[in-house]
């Protein structure tokens, strides 16, 4: 079976769409700040043109088109969990006291979504491979949308404010990860007959979340100077800690007060 | 359908939290130039001004039908005093907002994830009781009138956010981290 005249047009908008963000990607020489999510952006290509090709080549419902389209699925979104790390890192790893923890909990969101999905794909008796990456679609995405909800608020509670161009990948990730929730979730229980338009509808969630992503590539990238440190670690773990003492202190002596007025 | 739900609250909260992000970075903009004194909480410290003003405010009224004892009297929306209360309140708010954003950069320096824990508690009890008091202040506005107990208790919890805040800087510029604070201060 071939695809259909907007199924076409949305593949090749997509392509369009792709080409366009790879291509401004390296034009604004943004893989020196953020080299995975050039690294997914070179994958989408990659991606696109080898299942569109399949496609075309065998037919939509062939079987290489079949685990060529899954397995091009998985690596991508693999490349995407990649790319959310990343966000956390160039936002959070310069705070020492919560790098070590962020990391340690998206180390742990990993394997929990990928062990969950290999799970599923080990007990299902039809195709492990879409299985995978379905369940792990599943889990990741709204992993994905927990994360960068975190790194969001992060950044609001402690004046981590986002660049411009991180904010945008967050914001189109973001949007993306809560529409392929919806998605999944549709699809499981009402459209398994309508996979066609799942399709087509998750395509053209993407094409808008790249469109999100290529707005503030538009114009050149401000030099972006290394941070200055205006305080050494020990100053800060000294001072801190005298800050401390003084805190606990008042509290103790409040706590007092507070007693002998009852007494 | 829950995991629609639990989407769309994230969704939600993901355009709220970007949209903080931008008032922050406009915010920044705008306060390049303001002087010192004026970005750290300041107004709290009008409360006896303030409360001098509704006392005589209400020894003025008192032919009316309303209690002399000062702790008893309420203010309501529908008398001149209001005003000042809720000027006083607006400012009140914006002094901890202030004290609040100079606090969370202050911790998020820390070197240890035990100190920033131990000090964002701190941070979180003043908040809890913070909120606890706005909100019935909120409740008493819009019903009975709120007291000048109220406002006080209120004004208690902002100074005590304001003397941390002010004991960190101190604590950093006397050890000579002048352009730490500089930094602290414009960017919060």
């Amino acid at each position: 079976m071939a695809l259909t005249p907007l199924e076409n047009l949305l593949w090749w908008a997509g392509i369009g769409l792709k080409v366009l963000l790879c291509a401004l990607v390296f034009y604004r020489r943004l893989y020196r700040r953020l080299p995975f999510f050039s690294l997914y952006a070179v994958l989408l290509v990659v991606e696109v043109t080898l299942v569109w090709f399949v496609y075309r080549e065998w037919g939509y419902t062939s079987l290489p088109a079949w685990y060529t389209y899954w397995f091009a699925s998985v690596v991508v979104l693999l490349a995407r969990a990649l790319v959310v790390a990343e966000l956390c890192w160039t936002s959070l790893g310069t705070h020492p006291a919560i790098w070590p923890l962020v990391r340690k909990i998206l180390i742990l969101i990993a394997v929990v979504a990928l062990g969950y999905a290999a799970v599923t794909a080990f007990r299902t008796s039809s195709s492990p491979l879409a299985t995978f990456a379905l369940s792990s679609e599943q889990a990741l995405e709204i992993s994905f949308a927990f994360v960068l909800v975190a790194l969001a608020g992060f950044g609001a509670r402690y004046m981590a404010v986002l660049k411009p161009v991180e904010r945008n990948i967050v914001i189109g990730l973001g949007a993306y990860s809560c529409f392929q929730v919806i998605n999944n979730t549709f699809m499981q229980q009402w459209m398994n007959r309508y996979f066609h338009w799942w399709v087509s509808v998750r395509v053209v969630a993407f094409d808008i979340a790249m469109l999100v992503w290529i707005v503030p590539l538009r114009k050149a990238l401000p030099e972006t100077e290394p941070e200055r440190t205006l305080i050494s670690e020990g100053t800060a773990r000294r001072l801190l800690r005298e800050l401390l003492v003084q805190m606990r202190e008042i509290t103790e002596e409040l706590k007092r007060i507070a007693r002998s007025k009852w007494k | 359908m829950a995991s629609i739900l639990l989407v769309v609250l994230l969704a939600v909260l993901l355009i709220q939290f970007l949209r903080i992000q931008r008032d922050i970075e406009r915010r920044i903009v705008l306060q390049r130039n303001t002087p010192r004194d004026q970005l750290v909480p300041r107004y709290y410290k009008s409360f006896t001004e303030v409360e001098k003003t509704l006392w005589e405010a209400v020894q003025q009224q008192q032919q009316q039908k309303r209690s002399t004892v000062w702790e008893d009297v309420r203010f309501k929306g529908q008398e001149p005093e209001f005003q000042i209360v809720q000027d006083y309140l607006r400012r009140v708010r914006e002094d901890f907002r202030r004290g609040h954003r100079i606090y969370g950069q202050v911790i998020i320096h820390s070197p240890e994830l035990k100190i920033f824990a131990e000090l964002e508690w701190h941070r979180m009890k003043i908040e809890f009781a913070y909120y606890r008091w706005c909100a019935l202040a909120w409740l008493r506005l819009k019903t009975v009138g709120i007291s000048i107990h109220e406002l006080r208790q209120l004004t208690e919890i902002v100074a005590t956010l304001a003397f941390r805040v002010r004991s960190m800087l101190s604590t950093f510029e006397n050890s000579g981290n002048v352009e730490f604070v500089d930094s602290i201060l414009r960017q919060s």
